[in-house]
Formats: structure tokens, C-alpha cells, sequence
């Protein structure tokens, strides 16, 4: 009997088994996937020379919403500032680590994805947000219209071009770039131990911690978190000078000055350790680079492949 | 266990049932989906490149609720780049555009166009790129969009994100002609209240010409209630009247672009019986009327001033009043949706504030109260129904207080009062004048000569 239930099992297996629909027809020959593509244009034969094809780092200047943050409104970027902010980014950060460091460190770590949005992401509370980075991937980078503004001294009381460059764009670079090499080392906790209960997260553009450098940090969003704290002090520090450092650590007063001098050293010696990269000769770089472009001396406009 | 075989048969048979194998589904199309999409794409861009004067669009920012009423923009596509222009911004900018695939067929305005993108652009503390700030959510506008359909008459398009209809319809003229009309018909097109008929049915359209809002009321046809029926929608000025954002259909018939005649304030529509006459309101005369000379009669009646005349200054828009003092005009507006003139406080001489030397300022002022104002305050002309008397009334800006007449000041560069005027900065006809020369309280007409 059991054999019998045996066969029935059998049986059915084979039956299902057997049961086979009829043949498939041919396979398409034509891929259903297909991606629309642009007509490339100046700028995106630009992109390809000095962006793609040296460091296969894409720069996307065209609007998608699925890069950007469904919890901001925000808008496309100008095609006219995208040209001019792709030029910035390439003279005055990435040459800069291919300078000091080398093509290789470049090409390694730097972020593969740049997208540009128009405008800043507001919050509710009345500050935006400069750029942001993802995964060690992607750098978003928003407020690209504003850039002839910014260049002028006419942004938020920023009357000084280089600092007003610094401070809305280049700076969030290197600090978002900071996050990134901290994704694949992380920092010290040493770093976190110098003002460990002096973090206030969202806190810190409130008025109570308007005395960032007396509590130790180089600016007010440092006392977000030390995280933040630590990518606020090396990007900062290579894109200041050291009569402007000098100057914050004498409003630091001494307790401040002490905080910061403790986390710039840590910071330092972890680039030194960890990249092999000579923070002060990074800054030296970089200033000279900046100057080069703000004297007019490079052209931020060209589309000519060299 | 005869149960069990009969159970396992059964079984096997079900099993073939359920598995037989039927012919495969005939495709609904005769062609896959991503070659339908790219057919569709391939269309729609074609569609937009041949029309040969462009397109004029009627956008609608603020979500499904559509708060702002709607807006248009002229637009004309090359197979690269969109060139638009419209209401909110003056100038044609030109931008980048996509045709791509996310959700469907869509259309992207991919790179910034300053003259697109105003509804989509937030604020924050510090004023943005247009002078707007603290609007972080900006104004709910669309810039992705869904192609629901693209023929050479009218392509429909869904906002993929804030999900209002956009529709795009060929021009039949230079975008530039188009808008030209267009912002005449907004400047004209002041009235809120139509009555008449719609296909032989009463109907009563009242524009909320601020929100640009429509409510379509038919007073004879009730709903189970017993109330009037009454559709609500948005609407945007079109270069001849108006255009709902979605047709309304009454008996049978679809109402949805209107074309608003200024001369007979009346509105028709192509293709279907509407005639609706706009309701003045009351008092309310046009900007030619006003012209010409008049006296004015002020201390309550009790004097008059001879010798005044009401001038065009721009067409439609300002007049210039002469007489009133032999060292300066006075400078009057038209209130279109009133149909009245309208007199305000003014800087009449010098070189308002900016410069070294001092001004005269005529100030509104409350004689009774005895107090005056230097901005907005100031007095209503209305003319009567045989045009020979315009009357004055307060025009209630002045919080608080009743305007009755004008008093004539001196202030300094700094802008600050330093005294009533003297001679020769007075009122013509100062003599008769009560109190002061510089001061004619009462103004109660002024009587056509």
C-alpha cells in the first residue's frame, strides 16, 4: 500500500513535471531597456574631459528629482553657474589633493557623483543646508545659483568673494570630503573625548551657543556632533590662513583655544597617519589656488578641451 | 485508505486542470511597453518642436487645492532647449529640457529657467533670487511632468510631484503679441460679478480676481438641498478673457474659455451661447470721464476755488491735477476696479528727501482731529451720473482717522516735518483760504466748470 502511495507521488511529480507549456518564442533582439540619451553638449564633453574620464567622477548638473531630497522643495541648477561651480570644484579641491597627495588618492577617494541643485535646502526653522554626502559616493551640492552672487560679496554678509566662496561651497567640499575619508578610516576617539558634553545637535544655531569658539568649537555647527565637529576643523583649517586662525583663537579666549589647538592636532595627525597628507601644505595649496582664481588669473567659463 | 487514492486522484486531475496549458495571452499591443514609452516620448518632442509659434501654458502651482489660481507662460522647444517666457517675469530665458522615463512618458525642466521655475523656488530668512523669503515649501510648483497626451492642438501634462493638470496649447501668434494682450486683458478685466445666461440657462460667474478663483453659480437648478448648484475652479487670464482650469459642463455643453469684451463689459465664448454682463460697481465711471475743468468747493461748502483742471498723465492709469497751487500739480491714479479717482499724500515740490534742500509735501490730514498723514492716506473721486460733480470721500487707509482735505508742509532733506509752507508754496486762491494759506480743509467737491 505504502509502495502504491509511493507511485502515486511518483506519478504526480512526473506529472508536474511534465507539464510544460509550449515553447517559448524567440527572444527580442532589442534590449527593452532603453535609455534616452542627450545629445552631449559643450559642457558635458567638458565634464568628460576633465571629470570622467581623468577621475570617473559624473557631474550631474541636470535636474533628477531621485538624486535629490523628496523633503525639500528645491529646483534645477543653472546651466551658466553649473559651468562656473564645475570649474571651481576641479581647480581649487580636486587639483589640490592631486597636487599634494597625488592623482591616485584622487581617483581613490574622492566622491564619484556631484549633483548640483539650484537653490539651498530651507528647513522650517530658517537655516539650509549647505551640501551633504552620501555613503562616501555622492556629494550634493545646493545653492549652484547663487554663485555669481556669492562671488560678488553680496551673500548673507559674506562681503569677502573668498571667504563667501569658502564658506557656501568649497568648504562644504572638503567637508563633506572629510565625512568620506572618515567612512573609510574612522577618526580618533580621542577627537571626541576633548568637549565630549559639549554637543547639542540641532541646537546649534540657537543664540545659547552663539559662543562657539569660547566653548571650543571653530563654528557654531561643530557643536553638532563630533562627527561634524571633526570635519568642521579640517575643512576649515585648510581654507582659512593663519593670521584668520590666529584671530579666532584669540576671541577663543584661553580654555577655547586650548579645546581647538587639542582637535586641530588630533585632526592632523590623522591625515598624516591615516592619508599621509601634510594638512598645513594641503592649506598652503589651496589658498594659493584660491588666489589664483580670484585674481582672475584662471578662467571659470571655458568649455575648450585642451 | 480507498479514500486516500480516491483524494490522491482527484488530485492528480485537479493538477492537470489547473495547470493546463492555455495559449499564451495575446498582447493587448502590438508593440512592449518601453517601445510604446519611447514612441510616446519620440511623439510628444515632436509635437513640441513643430508648433511653429510655440506654446502658451496653463500652469498651476499650489497643488491639487491650486490656492494661486493659475498662470501662464509662452514657450517655444528646439530639440535641446525650452525658451519661456511669462507673467511673473518679464524676459525670454532659455534652459535645458528632458524627455524621460520615470513614471511614464515625462517631461523635465531639467536645468534653472528664471521665468519657469518662480513657483518652484523656496525662501528661506534672507530673501532668494526673486525677493521672496520664508517660504521653505515655495509655492508648491511643478517642473517634472507626466505626458498624459500630445497632440499639434493641446498637450496635457500631470505635475509629478504636487500633481495639478498643466495643459500646453499651440499660439497662433508671437508668444511676444500674446502676452502683450494678455497682460492687458489682467489689467482690464476687473470685474467680479457677471450675470446672464449659458446656453439658455441663468448663470452667475464670480471671479476672485486675486486667487484667480471662478464660481460658477446655476440659480435655477437645485441640488437635493434646494440650493443653487455651484461649481468652484480655478482659472488663469488668457490674452481674450479667461480659461477654467477644467471645463464645467451645463446641460450638455462645456464652459471653459471666456472672452471679455471691455467696452460692453460683457464675456462670450467660442463655440457655445454665453453672454454674461459684468456687474459695475456702484458710482463707477471710466478714466476719460474724469477729464476736464472743475472748481473746488471745500471748508464744508463754504468756499470755492476756481480754476482747476483734470489732465491725462498715462492713459488709463494717472492724471495730473492743475490749478490747485501756482508752484505745483498734484498727481492722481484711476481705480479700475472702482471707477473712481484717487488722490494721496505727496511730495508736490523739492527733492523728496534725497537730496539737500527741503520739499513740500502735500500730507492728508484730519481736521478734526487734527492729524495728518504723509503715505497712503488720502480721498475717493466719484463722479455723479451726469458727470458734473466729482464728490470727495475718505479713502480709509489713514487707520483711525477721517481725511477731509490736504495741508501743505515743508520737510527737510532728512525727512523730517519742519513746518506749515509759506509764500509762495500755497493753495491758489490762499485769500479765501480759513485759517492758514498752506491748509483746505473740507473738500467736499470738485463741480465741473
Amino acid at each position: 500500500m505504502k509502495r502504491n502511495i509511493l507511485y502515486i507521488i511518483a506519478a504526480l511529480a512526473a506529472a508536474v513535471s511534465l507539464i510544460s507549456c509550449q515553447k517559448e518564442p524567440a527572444l527580442n533582439p532589442n534590449s527593452i531597456i532603453d535609455v534616452p540619451a542627450h545629445a552631449k553638449n559643450a559642457f558635458d564633453k567638458w565634464l568628460d574631459a576633465n571629470y570622467v574620464n581623468p577621475y570617473n567622477i559624473l557631474v550631474k548638473y541636470r535636474f533628477e528629482m531621485d538624486e535629490a531630497d523628496y523633503s525639500y522643495r528645491t529646483i534645477p541648477a543653472d546651466m551658466d553657474c553649473s559651468i562656473v561651480m564645475a570649474h571651481l570644484v576641479k581647480y581649487m579641491c580636486i587639483d589640490s589633493y592631486d597636487e599634494v597627495v597625488g592623482s591616485d588618492f584622487t581617483r581613490r577617494y574622492f566622491p564619484k557623483m556631484f549633483f548640483y541643485i539650484g537653490e539651498w535646502e530651507y528647513k522650517n526653522n530658517g537655516t539650509f543646508i549647505l551640501g551633504t554626502a552620501e555613503g562616501g559616493k555622492k556629494i550634493y551640492l545646493t545653492g549652484v545659483n547663487y554663485l555669481p552672487r556669492v562671488m560678488a560679496g553680496q551673500m548673507g554678509g559674506h562681503t569677502d568673494p573668498a571667504e563667501a566662496v569658502n564658506h557656501y561651497y568649497v568648504k562644504t567640499i572638503h567637508h563633506e570630503f572629510t565625512h568620506i575619508l572618515n567612512q573609510t578610516q574612522d577618526f580618533p576617539a580621542d577627537f571626541s573625548q576633548v568637549t565630549p558634553d559639549s554637543y547639542v545637535t540641532d541646537a546649534w544655531n540657537t543664540t545659547e551657543y552663539g559662543n562657539n569658539l569660547e566653548r571650543g568649537f571653530i563654528s557654531t555647527y561643530a557643536q553638532h556632533s563630533d562627527r561634524e565637529d571633526f570635519a568642521e576643523m579640517a575643512s576649515i583649517f585648510i581654507t582659512h590662513d593663519a593670521d584668520w586662525w590666529e584671530t579666532q583663537m584669540g576671541k577663543a579666549g584661553d580654555a577655547g583655544r586650548a579645546s581647538i589647538t587639542t582637535k586641530l592636532d588630533i585632526v592632523k595627525s590623522y591625515f598624516k597617519t591615516a592619508f599621509n597628507i601634510d594638512l598645513e601644505k594641503l592649506r598652503d595649496t589651496i589658498l594659493r589656488r584660491q588666489e589664483e582664481v580670484m585674481s582672475g588669473e584662471i578662467d571659470l567659463t571655458s568649455l575648450e578641451l585642451l | 485508505m480507498q479514500r486516500l487514492y480516491r483524494t490522491l486522484l482527484i488530485s492528480v486531475c485537479a493538477l492537470f486542470a489547473l495547470t493546463s496549458c492555455t495559449k499564451d495571452e495575446g498582447n493587448l499591443f502590438d508593440k512592449s511597453a518601453p517601445v510604446r514609452l519611447s514612441e510616446a516620448l519620440a511623439n510628444a518632442q515632436k509635437v513640441l518642436t513643430s508648433a511653429e509659434n510655440g506654446w502658451v501654458m496653463y500652469y498651476y502651482p499650489g497643488g491639487t487645492s491650486r490656492v494661486y489660481g493659475g498662470y501662464i507662460y509662452t514657450m517655444s522647444f528646439t530639440d535641446e532647449e525650452v525658451t519661456v517666457n511669462g507673467e511673473i517675469i518679464d524676459g525670454e530665458y532659455t534652459s535645458l529640457y528632458s524627455m524621460t522615463k520615470d513614471d511614464g512618458p515625462v517631461l523635465s525642466f531639467d536645468t534653472n529657467n528664471y521665468a519657469f521655475h518662480y513657483f518652484s523656488t523656496p525662501s528661506g530668512n534672507s530673501k532668494n533670487l526673486y525677493g521672496d523669503s520664508g517660504k521653505y515649501q515655495a509655492y508648491d510648483g511643478d517642473f517634472e511632468f507626466m505626458i498624459l497626451s500630445a497632440t499639434k492642438d493641446e498637450v496635457v501634462l500631470r505635475g509629478k510631484r504636487f500633481g495639478t493638470h498643466i495643459r500646453l496649447v499651440p499660439l497662433k501668434e508671437e508668444a511676444e503679441t500674446y502676452l502683450t494682450k494678455a497682460s492687458a486683458i489682467r489689467e482690464t478685466l476687473f470685474l467680479s460679478t457677471f450675470n446672464g445666461t449659458f446656453e439658455g440657462k441663468n448663470i452667475n460667474i464670480f471671479l476672485s480676481l486675486d486667487d484667480r478663483q471662478a464660481t460658477v453659480t446655476l440659480p435655477d437648478d437645485k441640488d437635493k438641498e434646494g440650493n443653487a448648484i455651484s461649481h468652484k475652479t480655478s482659472f488663469v487670464f488668457t490674452d481674450k478673457g479667461i480659461c477654467l482650469y477644467k471645463p464645467i459642463e451645463i446641460g450638455g455643453h462645456k464652459l471653459q474659455d471666456m472672452i471679455f469684451d471691455y467696452e460692453s463689459k460683457k464675456m462670450t465664448a467660442e463655440g457655445a451661447q454665453l453672454d454674461v454682463q459684468g456687474e459695475l460697481p456702484e458710482g463707477w465711471h471710466a478714466y476719460a470721464d474724469f477729464i476736464g475743468n472743475y472748481s473746488l468747493v471745500y471748508n464744508d461748502g463754504e468756499k470755492t476755488m476756481p480754476g482747476i483742471e483734470i489732465k491725462e498723465d498715462v492713459a488709463g492709469t494717472s492724471y495730473i491735477i492743475s490749478g490747485l497751487s501756482a508752484k505745483f500739480d498734484v498727481t492722481a491714479t484711476y481705480s479700475l476696479s472702482l471707477g473712481r479717482i484717487h488722490i494721496q499724500a505727496q511730495y508736490v515740490a523739492g527733492p523728496k528727501q534725497t537730496g539737500t534742500a527741503n520739499s513740500v509735501m502735500m500730507a492728508c490730514w484730519d481736521s478734526d482731529a487734527g492729524k495728518v498723514n504723509y503715505t497712503v492716506g488720502g480721498l475717493y473721486g466719484i463722479l455723479n451720473e451726469d458727470k458734473s460733480q466729482i464728490t470727495w470721500v475718505d479713502n480709509k487707509l489713514y487707520t483711525g482717522y477721517k481725511v477731509d482735505g490736504f495741508i501743505l508742509y515743508f520737510f527737510g532733506p532728512d525727512g523730517t516735518r519742519i513746518g506749515a509752507t509759506t509764500a509762495p508754496w500755497f493753495w491758489t486762491g490762499r485769500e479765501s483760504l480759513s485759517s492758514g494759506q498752506h491748509q483746505a480743509w473740507g473738500w467736499t467737491s470738485f463741480d465741473r466748470q
